[in-house]
């Protein structure tokens, strides 16, 4: 009974195995990286199934430019000793040869050996996985936020981390509802009356002091129009009328609160985290340029050799 | 094998009778009045007659293993950037990683919560981060390989799967094998991503006093047992947040659930919290059933759980709305309830041709659950159903309040819309683009706007931007519409929506209603946003009558439902006179002193073309010659659904409670 549910297993894991690495290069332990050209296939099958269209020569070339990278990574990886040291690769070869032999007395040591032994730290997608995104990290390892950086992000999005001009006002209405085709009539008599106390508008639902109000707030009630012009609007004296969806405004523009740019120490903090993820993205990409230098690409013979 | 619930609740039990004292006659549990004390004047646009505040409470990103299946790469980060105006790329991505669409709100949102799904958060993280140990296990292999499929094997064995009884007389879930003994494995990995989503949070909460922008830290905790959703998305007022979001698989009903979260986020750590279901549309009847999980009748101190746990609830959503069903009893007055029903009644939808689903079920929908609420405050002496209402998305795309009809890129999970990259509809025709919620609040801080949605002056639209405005009181003038400070003049006098009614005193017949909304401007110039005008508000009241039977009655308060306005479907172009604003002050001339009842107001616009008419049109589809209509195009001609919608925003209720009838 047992034999045959060892033979079972290993043949699943071989199944698995072959299933799982039948798709990747062959290592040939130089500085040369194969590249199966049923592998570049695949992404240009997805890429037509995507995109309606087939790969141009310069996407394909991208796509195996893609595949290079990982594996010069994985051999990157290897040559630094990543896959004897990293716990998460140590545990999953320990987990796929404890899943292999169930009942091996076997210590760790000597299964991690033989996992090594059998080359499997070079196929299993995980540790494979886990290699790329070590190499990655420490290819980015060192980026730093420099105030300079973090100025020009912070100066890059004004929408995220600047003030806006502010502006209080209140407001005598004419209201389309009410008046309908006698609207600018309706609102040159409130003209003619502006400064004394026979000027009165109709009720605004939405009321009539504004108090700090950013182009952006006051386009969420009077929409754009009326928002620009509010904000062009002279303090100290009647302007108008504006016109917004619900009629005509007299505005009154009693403050102005000047735009300020972003104040680096106030948004330091959240600056910070958006920046260092670019600064750790760039410093991999160059790094990858000059690890690409070591490496010569050759897709398999039966797709011709590149590069 | 269910004891579990009252012996947790045990202390609180005890409390809660010492609470009750000797009133045999009508039981009195007191539900805690919000407790979060609004900050102080901190932003420049401080109004102290409060602001209403846009956002979408209800967005995933690809944390969340449905969005993940389709294809999302999209992150918390990227959610936040786009809900504050930039451009955001869209799957499907090219061979460089590089979008291939792109979404932008032509006006950004004021608040957002990312609530990616906490049960399968775990589950995904293994299956994409290559970190992870569970990344080429078997499951996660089948879900790289055929998402489509994995969406529908995980959730009917994951959060879909009812609970079942543990030999040691417990109750649990049991999660994939991948997550190793107890699901450890799957908790471990779910830090990572949480970790992440708190991040996100953090950069882009404003906290200067500008205060462009808030967010939410938050999640869903996705319960659907055997597919019938009990989905609640969980908000946290503060950057103090339980280490682990409390999930399905640990806490399998929402009694569970929110005690978990009254001992991992104590109010005394700076931790408050409150869980808004969505979809009970599609929840076959369980969402607001009257027992609880171990099928106890509901107590007075289980409702006034409920009730404090729970103060809104999503009205209206991609998956339809949650208003009104208008199929039996007196809604069916309502014609308006006919908008964006789903035909279906659990999240299966029509995945399996109809199995395992049923038509939509009345007492699932809102109405009908506030009704329910009324009856039981009856006899129990709390309403555990005392729900006020928001609107959202539930994007899968990571794009917070991309509600247009005209650009709905789909909702880009659940399984129900077509891969991408596959031309025609953008999605299955009885989805549609989702709203917003909105909030009226003093200032846009987090504490500002969890109270706001503690005390339910909250009100969802299903997209576009009206201000509507509520107010409920015995003493409101009745010509408040034609005073210049509506809002001043409410507040003085009543209460705003999602409050109760104060006792009546002596000489006051029946309650008024102050009522009033303002048009959404639309935006002009190059990212323009076309926005109708106002058509009428309606007030809906619900009540119980003296037999027991539930009532409803709509109202009509303000515009003119006849004013003539059409659309051209065809073309689109909108016709017809409507309002830029209205208002109105009604009294109640049926008022039953000795009835407690609900009331609010709804408010709907002219109509315009539904999101698929738009693209049908572009699609110069012509169903008159139906073998010309290409198959991804056929529910351009589908009479069930209708070529026009009439957007609409539904305010939180006012509650009126009768006083206990004399011994």
């Amino acid at each position: 009974m047992k034999p045959l549910l060892h033979f079972l297993l290993l043949g699943g894991v071989f199944f698995a195995a072959q299933r799982l690495t039948e798709n990747w290069p062959i290592f040939a332990g130089t500085q040369t990286i194969f590249i199966r050209s049923n592998e570049v296939d695949r992404l240009q099958a997805a890429w037509q199934r995507t995109q309606g269209s087939a790969q141009d020569a310069a996407q394909r070339q991208r796509a195996i430019q893609q595949l290079a990278d990982d594996e010069i990574l994985v051999q990157e990886a290897l040559r630094l000793g990543l896959n004897r040291s990293d716990p998460v690769v140590r545990s999953r070869l320990l987990q796929n040869l404890r899943f292999a032999y169930p009942d091996s007395s076997e210590d760790d040591e000597s299964l991690f050996k033989a996992a090594l032994a059998l080359g499997m730290d070079e196929r299993d997608f995980v540790v494979r996985q886990r290699l790329i995104q070590r190499m990655q990290q420490r290819l980015a390892t060192g980026a730093v936020v420099t105030d300079e950086a973090l100025r020009r992000d912070v100066s890059a999005h004004p929408q995220r981390y600047a003030t806006a001009t502010r502006v209080s006002f209140r407001q005598l209405f004419v209201s389309a509802d009410v008046h309908g085709s006698d609207l600018p009539a309706a609102a040159e008599r409130l003209r003619a009356a502006l400064g004394s106390d026979a000027a009165v508008g109709d009720p605004f639902v939405g009321g009539h002091q504004v108090e700090g109000a950013s182009e952006a707030d006051l386009s969420k009630i009077f929409g754009s129009r009326f928002a620009q012009a509010a904000m062009a609007a002279a303090p100290g004296q009647w302007s108008g009328p504006i016109a917004s969806p619900h009629g005509l405004h007299f505005i009154y523009v009693e403050s102005v609160l000047a735009a300020q740019p972003a104040d680096l120490a106030t948004v330091r903090q959240r600056a910070s985290y958006a920046v260092l993820a670019q600064a750790e993205q760039h410093r991999v990409q160059q790094a990858m340029v000059e690890l690409r230098r070591r490496y010569a690409v050759v897709v398999d013979v039966a797709s011709g050799a590149v590069q | 094998m269910k004891a579990i619930g009252h012996q947790r609740f045990a202390p609180l039990l005890a409390l809660l009778l010492l609470a009750c004292g000797g009133d045999s006659q009508f039981p009195t549990v007191p539900v805690t009045p919000p407790t979060n004390p609004v900050d102080g004047k901190h932003c420049r646009n401080y109004n102290a007659q409060r602001t209403p505040y846009f956002g979408d409470l209800h967005v995933h990103t690809t944390y969340s293993l449905d969005a993940n299946t389709q294809g999302t790469l999209t992150t918390p980060h990227d959610a936040y950037r786009f809900a504050m105006g930039e451009p955001l790329g869209l799957q499907p991505y090219d061979a460089n990683g590089a979008p291939t669409r792109f979404a932008q709100l032509s006006r950004p949102l004021d608040f957002t919560a990312v609530t990616d799904h906490s049960e399968l958060l775990g589950e995904t993280e293994i299956c994409t981060n290559p970190d992870n140990a569970g990344y080429n296990s078997p499951e996660c292999l089948f879900y790289r390989q055929s998402p489509d499929q994995a969406f529908v094997i995980f959730n009917f064995f994951g959060p879909g799967t009812d609970g079942l009884p543990s030999p040691s007389g417990g109750e649990f879930v049991p999660r994939l094998p991948y997550c190793g003994v107890n699901g450890e494995r799957c908790l471990e990995a779910a830090k990572t991503p949480w970790r992440d989503i708190q991040r996100a949070a953090e950069a882009f909460y404003d906290r200067s006093e500008e205060c462009r922008f808030t967010t939410f830290v938050g999640y869903e905790y996705t319960a659907a047992p055997l597919s019938n959703n009990l989905h609640r998305n969980v908000i946290f007022e503060s950057e103090v947040v339980p280490e682990i979001p409390p999930a399905y698989q640990e806490y399998p009903a929402a009694e569970y659930l929110w005690q978990a979260l009254s001992e991992q986020c104590k109010a005394a750590d700076g931790c408050n919290y409150l869980t808004i279901p969505h979809n009970s549309n599609l929840s076959a009847g369980l969402m607001f059933q009257t027992q609880d999980d171990a099928g106890n009748d509901y107590t007075a101190e289980f409702a006034a759980l409920r009730q404090q746990n729970e103060p809104l609830a999503e009205i209206y959503q991609h998956k339809g709305q949650s208003e009104c069903l208008n199929t039996m009893g007196a809604g069916s007055r309502d014609e308006l309830c006919g908008f964006e029903v789903l035909p279906y009644n659990n999240l299966t939808g029509d995945r399996f041709g109809g199995l395992n689903t049923g038509p939509p079920m009345e007492q699932d929908f809102l109405r009908e659950a506030l009704k329910e609420g009324l009856r039981l405050e009856g006899t129990l002496g709390v309403n555990p159903f005392k729900y006020g209402f928001i609107g959202s998305t539930d994007t899968h795309l990571s794009t917070p309040g991309n509600a247009r009809e005209e650009d709905f890129p789909g909702h880009a999970g659940a399984g129900l819309n077509p891969r991408a990259g596959v031309p025609g509809l953008t999605d299955v025709i009885e989805v549609s683009p989702g709203g917003l919620a909105v909030l009226w609040a003093e200032q846009n801080t987090r504490e500002s706007l969890f109270a706001a949605m503690r005390r339910r002056e909250a009100y969802g639209t299903s997209g576009p931007r009206m201000q509507l405005r509520l107010f409920g009181g015995w003493q409101l003038p009745m010509d408040q519409c034609s005073r210049g400070n509506f809002a001043e003049v409410g507040y003085a006098n009543g209460v705003p929506m999602g409050g109760d009614l104060p006792a009546a005193t002596a000489g006051n017949s029946a309650p008024r209603f102050a009522v009033s909304a303002l048009r959404d401007p639309g935006v002009t110039g190059a990212a323009s946003e076309r926005a109708e005008p106002l058509q009428r508000i309606q007030i809906i009241k619900g009540w119980v009558d003296a037999a027991g039977v539930k009532q409803e009655q709509v109202y009509e308060v303000a515009g003119d439902a006849n004013n003539g306005a059409s659309v051209d479907t065809d073309t689109c172009e909108t016709s017809g006179a409507g309002f830029s604003s209205l208002c109105s002050v009604w009294q109640d001339p049926d008022f039953q002193p000795q009835q407690s009842a609900f009331y609010y107001a709804r408010v709907v616009q002219n109509p315009s073309c539904r999101w698929a008419t738009y693209q049908c049109n572009a699609a110069q589809v012509d169903c008159s010659v139906p073998d010309d209509v290409p198959a991804e195009y056929a529910d351009c001609c589908n009479a069930s659904y209708p070529k026009t919608v009439q957007e609409r925003a539904w305010t939180s209720p006012i509650w009126y409670r009768a006083p206990p009838a004399a011994p």
